[in-house]
């Protein structure tokens, strides 16, 4: 049938080709026929004669066949066509406005969506993704439970009936000895279990293999990216040898570039290498090996059988443990779930307000097709007095719409082009598969079918307002004409009413969004990050343990630094002052030894990290070069740590025992309070600190902390010589703190800035519709108020009347809104900062902003209204 | 008036039986439907160009510009796979129709 279409279509469009062609033929035929008769012995006038006859009338013929073809719908259609669009060019001012308003709409929720699904929407790049789960028995974000092994499921693939199979991975940093030195480079340990479970298919060479894992396994396969970058792309890294942790692994593979297990993290792994080579690296302080577990479900289990069967089994399993241990329950997720979990309460927020604006912009529309129909009334029901079938009428309104729809669509897709790109640019914070995503067909139907919805919903209110009377109606002025009025405008004031309501909860939560914002930048860090360096050494695990050892490791790269001119004062901390390393240990305070133990974070510091790091002393004394190998071992605590414990007493002189490994606990002396400081980002949740002297508990990354004018990196060259020159071989990473304080506001920023956005788009579309009522009251009722001035009403009271009227409209739907506006501020709750969802401060601030943009609306027609010239409107009737 | 479309879709069936047997112009249809007929079947050309172009509309023909015999110009129809597959259908759609006719035209003998 669509065949048919599109040949009736492609004959149609040939036109003059067809008439012509046509002709030719019939031309042909008469001439064959012609000499036909003359061969029956005819003479050339009378053959002539007589084939003109048998033809016919070729006109008939001509037009005969033309009919069968059954153009008549595609001639009407481009009647209407061509209607419309002149329609369209003699009211340029609605057209322009019409399609502008549906590119606002198309354009902001097409790039809403292409973001959406980018990150959340779109498949893992896995065969059959959504039967991989991953298998939870340790929340180690928990730091208050105690570090028992986990079960090892490593081996047990075969006991579970509900997995075909089990793979583990795990993350470290290794050591790369490269020609340039020693490299830092992120490694992910898997096994050949799950290359094969996720689907795995190396872009060059192999993948790992149980050989290669019953062999002893010294094998690498780089990531796409670091294959480019690293390696330039060369075919012949296959086969060539990695120094890795001193040791030669052998590159056996290139993964696909879309490739990835560790979604999580920001910082994507740069090779994968196998887990049974790493299982001595990959362990904690106690030495117990962390992995995670990745399995494929069985076809025909659900999730929630693999769940049971996986809960028996671990249940059994804990029963024969020692009984003092406590763990959480295990879980079977999807890996989906687990991958983008933090990522999607916040990405579908940004999609409902995408939405709403969408529909503000659907009501908007709705309004100027109201406007323009109701101008359009006397035009449309001449039409209809002189024959015009109604449904021929509404089918070239129909097409109208299609028309405004497509142009509005085109436009629109230009826009979410340049709003989606401009997101991409804007974006400095980790959002998973967001930074190479592009546009794409799907993009392309969702904007298709975001046009023709604005397009529908917005041209079907019309249809609902004007009152399906005898059309004649519509040709008079009088009551019944002015009935048609009537029903029109309770529809538009219907409209202002929802487009308030809608942008009340954009404007909540905008405004939210911007005081958690606020809060989150007036935070105190509890030191001073203007122009803080950090340069830290990764630790080689031969001197792991080796206290004399560690401690000269840590003097002698604290001294190389200080070397560098510019660097002085130089202290020393455990990492990197944020997003560092958490030194996670159990205390006991006094006799209290409720199970499971508190933790606290223990960094073992120089003693001049304090005056370096500018943090305030609020109580007692820093730490001091005194205070070393032989003296008596002490701390200073930070706030949380002294409110915590000590909250009405001074907690100098007290002391606590802290977890040293392996069941022993060191007891150290409370000497001092210093403030509170964020170890990552100013909103996670953070242990109580304990600063130590590094002499007394040795430092295992020792990091050089210096403060620099200006320029941190200008100084990085030297500092990499003079390190280089130590001899310590490692692997060093530069820091620049007040960068890694600036991501901890680039993701609030950006949802706070885009919110606001909407916000601000929503209120000024609400406020144009508002706008428009108002001006077409006031218009309309010209009479009526020339008639009230005249016989004494004072012009302030009208401008009062039509005022009130406008905020009133505006109010109704504020108050309609509120329910709305309260769900929304619910679902981000999770982004605020600092504000309750009912801050009262907030929603006093919204309040005042609707009503003066309802006042600004309002407040033009009102002038207009209250200066009418009581003679002259009234003579206007 | 009366001729090969008495029974509505006889008309465009002939055209297809005759282009079966190879492309042909609009001419060589109109005769050889009538030489094979044996002069019985007239096709008027008010009633093949009409019957030709919905066909084509169909689907079931496809034309294109080729030369005559007398090397003229002229438009050639070929039957499509989907053309064919109608013949197929509508022959013994046609029997059926005509053996029904002449029952009732003829009915049994002694009756």
């Amino acid at each position: 049938m669509f065949a048919e279409w599109l040949r009736q279509l492609r004959t149609y469009l040939s036109g003059h080709n067809f008439d012509r062609e046509l002709e030719e033929e019939i031309e042909f035929h008469r001439d064959m026929r012609e000499q036909e008769l003359l061969e029956q012995g005819l003479s050339p006038a009378e053959a002539k004669r007589q084939a003109g006859i048998a033809f016919g009338g070729v006109l008939a013929a001509r037009e005969a066949s033309r009919d069968s073809w059954g153009f008549a719908w595609l001639d009407s259609l481009g009647q209407d066509l061509r209607y419309g669009l002149r329609q369209l060019n003699r009211n340029r001012g609605f057209a322009a406005t019409a399609i502008l308003t549906i590119a606002l709409g198309v354009g902001a929720s097409a790039a809403i969506f292409t973001l959406v699904n980018a990150v959340l929407l779109r498949p893992l790049p896995y065969p059959e993704p959504d039967r991989i789960v991953v298998l939870n028995q340790d929340l180690h974000a928990d730091y208050r439970l105690p570090r028992t092994p986990d079960l090892d499921l490593h081996h047990m693939k075969n006991e579970f009936h509900s997995f075909t199979d089990i793979g583990s991975r795990g993350r470290s940093g290794a050591h790369w000895r490269t020609p340039e030195g020693m490299q830092s480079v992120m490694a992910l340990h898997v096994d050949s279990a799950l290359l094969g479970l996720l689907g795995f298919q190396p872009a060059l060479g192999r993948s790992f293999t149980t050989q290669d894992e019953q062999e002893g396994g010294n094998v690498v396969i780089l990531t796409y990216a670091t294959w480019l970058s690293r390696f330039g792309g060369d075919p012949a890294a296959i086969g060539s040898t990695m120094i890795l942790s001193d040791e030669p692994f052998t590159i056996v593979g290139v993964a696909p570039p879309e490739f990835r297990v560790d979604w999580e993290f920001p910082f994507p792994a740069e090779i994968y290498t196998l887990v049974s080579r790493y299982a001595g690296y990959h362990t904690n302080n106690e030495g117990l090996n962390r992995w995670g577990y990745v399995a494929r479900l069985r076809p025909g289990v659900s999730l929630e059988e693999a769940r049971i069967e996986f809960e028996t089994v671990y249940a059994a399993w804990l029963a024969d443990q020692p009984s003092e241990w406590l763990r959480p329950a295990p879980e079977v997720r999807l890996l989906a779930d687990e991958a983008f979990e933090y990522f999607r309460p916040k990405l579908w927020t940004l999609a409902g307000a995408g939405a709403l604006v969408f529909l503000i912009v659907c009501a908007n529309l709705a309004g100027l097709l109201l406007a323009r129909g109701l101008a359009r009334r006397k035009e449309i029901g001449l039409r209809a007095s002189l024959g015009a079938a109604r449904s021929r009428i509404a089918r070239q309104l129909g097409v109208e719409s299609a028309l405004l729809a497509l142009f509005g669509g085109a436009v629109g897709l230009l826009l979410c082009f340049w709003a989606f790109y401009g997101l991409q640019s804007a974006l400095h914070f980790y959002l998973p598969r967001f930074e190479a995503a592009t546009v794409d067909p799907q993009t392309l139907i969702f904007a298709a079918a975001a046009a023709v919805s604005c397009a529908a919903l917005g041209g079907i209110t019309p249809l609902l307002a004007r009152s399906f009377s005898a059309p004649w109606h519509s040709l008079r002025s009088d009551s019944a004409g002015t009935n048609a009025l009537h029903k029109g405008r309770r529809t538009a004031d219907l409209l202002v009413v929802v487009q308030f309501a809608l942008s009340l909860a954009l404007v909540v939560g905008a405004g939210l969004l911007t005081r958690s914002f606020w809060n989150l930048i007036e935070t105190d860090w509890g030191f001073d990050g203007d122009g803080l360096v950090a340069v830290s050494l990764q630790e080689l695990p031969d001197v792991r343990g080796n206290v004399q050892a560690l401690n000269n490791l840590a003097d002698g790269f604290a001294a190389q630094v200080a070397s560098v001119p510019g660097t002085s004062p130089v202290s020393l901390g455990s990492g990197p002052p944020v997003r560092g390393f958490v030194g996670a240990r159990d205390v006991i305070i006094g006799d209290n030894r409720e199970e499971p133990l508190p933790r606290i974070d223990l960094q073992p510091v120089a003693a001049n990290y304090f005056e370096v790091m500018r943090i305030p002393i609020l109580r007692g004394r820093p730490l001091l070069e005194s205070d070393r190998e032989g003296s008596p071992v002490v701390a200073v605590i930070d706030e949380a740590f002294a409110n915590r414990n000590w909250p009405d007493v001074d907690p100098i002189g007290k002391s606590f025992a802290v977890g040293a490994g392996e069941g022993d606990f060191q007891s150290a002396e409370i000497v001092g309070v210093a403030r509170h400081t964020f170890r990552n980002t100013l909103q996670q949740t953070v242990l109580p600190i304990a600063y130590v002297s590094y002499r007394q508990f040795p430092i295992h990354n020792p990091t050089a902390i210096f403060r620099v004018g200006q320029d941190p990196e200008a100084l990085f060259p030297a500092i990499r010589r003079a390190t280089a020159e130590f001899g310590a071989d490692q692997p060093i990473r530069f820091w620049t703190v007040s960068e890694q304080m600036d991501y901890s506001y680039a993701e609030p920023r950006f949802y706070m800035a885009l919110l606001s956005a909407f916000a601000l788009l929503a209120l000024a579309l609400a406020a144009v519709g508002l706008y428009g009522v108002v001006a077409y009251s006031v218009r309309a009722r010209t009479a009526e108020i020339g008639l009230r001035l005249a016989v004494g009403a004072a012009p302030a009271q009208i401008l009062r009347l039509v005022l009130s009227r406008g905020i009133r409209l505006a109010a109704i739907g504020v108050v309609l809104g509120a329910a709305l506006a309260w769900a929304g501020v619910r679902s981000i709750e999770g982004l605020l900062f600092g504000v309750g969802a009912a801050d009262p401060l907030t929603i006093a601030a919204v309040c005042l902003l609707l009503f003066a943009t309802s006042l600004l609306a309002c407040w033009v027609p009102a002038r207009r209204a209250a200066s009418i010239e009581p003679v002259s409107a009234l003579r206007q009737e | 008036m009366g001729g090969p479309d008495l029974i509505p879709g006889t008309l465009e069936a002939l055209i297809l039986r005759t282009v079966a047997g190879g492309p042909r112009h609009g001419f060589g249809i109109a005769q050889d439907i009538r030489q094979t007929s044996g002069d019985v079947l007239i096709v008027e050309e008010g009633s093949l160009y009409p019957a030709l172009q919905r066909l084509l509309r169909k689907g079931d023909l496809v034309a294109e510009w080729g030369q005559s015999d007398n090397n003229r110009r002229a438009r050639f129809y070929r039957l499509t796979p989907a053309g064919r597959k109608r013949l197929k259908q509508e022959i013994p759609e046609l029997e059926r129709m005509v053996e029904a006719i002449f029952r009732v035209l003829r009915p049994a003998e002694g009756a």
